[in-house]
């Protein structure tokens, strides 16, 4: 059944692989086309191989006997593969196009997903698909009328592409120096001697050497930042589009997420603190996809810049004094900051308390900025080190790739994020919560909060 | 000895001993934390908090380091 799609993309790779290798021979010689034409046949060996494979391996679930193709494909496809490609990588072609047409079956398949899903969105948003779990699984492809906008959006992009390529042969380099470059380069240092990985506004620059790209490139961190909003608030605006007593998948995980964020505040704190949950909420929200973003090839973490970790501890500073001097009074927030003296001794230590107790203040944004920064650009920088290492590793052959050693580090840093929004999102809470007049959780519940934690 | 050498072999080190306080304060944490749970396991929900808050601030001391080395790390060269 899912091997229609697979099918499909190769149907839809070797038009396109004929079509690269032609504009390959027209525009670099011919060995150059040839080599786009054997590397993307090998992919789609591979991929044949993959399908036999996935075949074989099903045979068995749905009740059918293999048949003799298959077996055969599967066991003479591992050596047939890596002789051929072996033949292929020493035989003299340039190995670029060999790497670019190895790489046209994998944008060819990443494409035709999003593509799929982008139609489905589509469907979604104008109402033509009910978000029924039953019909997503009966039928699984975007309406016939999705399909083809989506497809005409992807014909007129490449269109203009090709054009734009076409006529950017006088003045630079054409963009498909871009996906290979990005490997070779993987975690050169620039010129503050840190390892990034290139993100696309870096490649752009790189690749157009224009001012404004270079304008981009600088100001990427509160782009990226905008990007998380945005995908923060279409994801809310599509699940919530039409809400439903039964949610749809959309629906019930995003419900799942805030209701569990609520509940874990106010079994925690109180229920007085059940007004602040949409502001930490979104806290924890946005610095979980800007710190994830991190993990995206191309993207990079807003957050790994202290610029934004510390706007976004400024906004926290604000609006914790904003509270604790509209719930306590300006005199009842004096007198808290005193040490809340209620003796003589009291206040023969207030003038004393004061000054700390103010540093303790001021202090508290600084820590949350540094922390969070500290963290997300301490763990990229790990990514990108050893995405380095990995480069290094396989230099030794001429191909452009590198050994994925930095997939472990990355399930870390899926791991590490989490928590780094938890903390900061946490620490915001604890704070609001120090901002109330005490008692008056006594108030509400009688039970004592979880967290009494001293001043950071 | 030039100061950028000073700079050089101080860098590491001082992360280093930073994150020897950080490791020994989060160690003591984590062993206080599980003991209690394993005392009594009701009550991990609770201490839950209260964990990562004190892990919080006892990771953000070696993270200090961690920014003071890259705040000092330009002028090596």
């Amino acid at each position: 059944m899912g091997f229609e799609f697979l099918i499909r993309a190769r149907r839809v790779t070797l038009a396109v692989t004929v079509l690269a290798a032609l504009a390959g021979v027209v525009r670099m010689g011919a060995p150059f086309g040839l080599a786009v034409a054997l590397g993307s046949i090998w992919s789609v060996g591979n991929l044949l191989f993959l399908e036999a494979l996935g075949r074989l391996l099903l045979a068995g679930h749905v009740g059918r006997t293999p048949t003799t193709s298959d077996v055969a494909r599967v066991l003479g496809g591992v050596p047939a593969l890596l002789l051929s490609g072996y033949l292929i990588l020493t035989s003299g072609l340039p190995l670029v196009g060999v790497t670019v047409g190895f790489w046209i079956l994998f944008a060819v398949v990443v494409l035709k997903a999003l593509a799929i899903a982008m139609g489905g969105v589509l469907d979604f948003a104008t109402g033509r698909r009910v978000d029924s779990a039953r019909d997503a699984v009966r039928r699984p492809l975007p309406s016939r009328r999705s399909q083809g906008l989506v497809g005409w959006a992807i014909v007129a992009l490449f269109a203009a592409g090709f054009v734009l390529w076409a006529s950017a042969e006088t003045t630079g380099e054409p963009e498909h120096g871009a996906q290979t470059e990005q490997h070779a380069t993987g975690s050169e240092a620039e010129d503050s001697g840190v390892p990034e990985l290139p993100t696309i506004p870096s490649l752009v620059a790189r690749a157009t050497n224009a001012p404004w790209a270079h304008a981009i490139e600088h100001w990427q961190d509160p782009l990226f930042s905008l990007l998380a909003t945005l995908i923060l608030v279409l994801l809310v605006r599509l699940a919530f589009a039409k809400p439903q007593l039964s949610p749809g998948r959309g629906q019930m995980l995003l419900e799942t997420a805030m209701g569990g964020a609520r509940d874990f505040v106010v079994q925690t704190f109180g229920p007085h603190m059940e007004r602040y949950v949409p502001f930490v909420g979104t806290l924890f929200f946005y610095i979980l996809v800007m710190n994830w973003m991190g993990l995206v090839p191309l993207l990079k973490s807003p957050t790994a810049s202290l610029n934004t970790t510390a706007a976004m501890a400024v906004v926290v500073f604000l609006y914790v004094q904003y509270t604790a001097i509209r719930n306590q009074g300006p005199l009842g927030y004096l007198y808290h900051l005193a040490g809340s003296p209620k003796d003589l001794t009291g206040w023969l230590v207030a003038p004393v308390l004061f000054p700390i107790e103010l540093m303790g203040e001021l202090i508290k944004p600084l820590s949350l900025a540094a922390r969070l920064f500290g963290n997300v650009f301490g763990e990229d920088l790990l990514i990108a080190v050893f995405v380095g290492i990995g480069v290094v590793l396989l230099s030794w052959q001429p191909v452009p790739i590198g050994f994925p050693i930095h997939v472990l580090f990355m399930f870390l840093g899926l791991i590490m994020s989490a928590v780094q929004a938890l903390v900061f999102a946490l620490l915001a809470t604890v704070y609001l919560y120090m901002a109330l007049p005490h008692g008056s959780d006594e108030e509400h519940h009688g039970a004592e909060p979880g967290a009494q934690p001293a001043h950071a | 000895m030039p100061f950028q050498s000073a700079l050089g072999l101080a860098l590491p080190l001082a992360i280093g001993i930073a994150a020897v306080g950080s490791g020994i304060g989060l160690g003591l944490m984590g062993r206080g934390v599980m003991e209690a749970i394993g005392r009594q396991p009701e009550a991990a929900g609770k201490l839950f908090v209260p964990m990562i808050l004190g892990f919080a601030f006892s990771e953000a001391l070696t993270i200090y380091a961690f920014i003071t080395m890259f705040i000092l790390n330009s002028r090596i060269h």
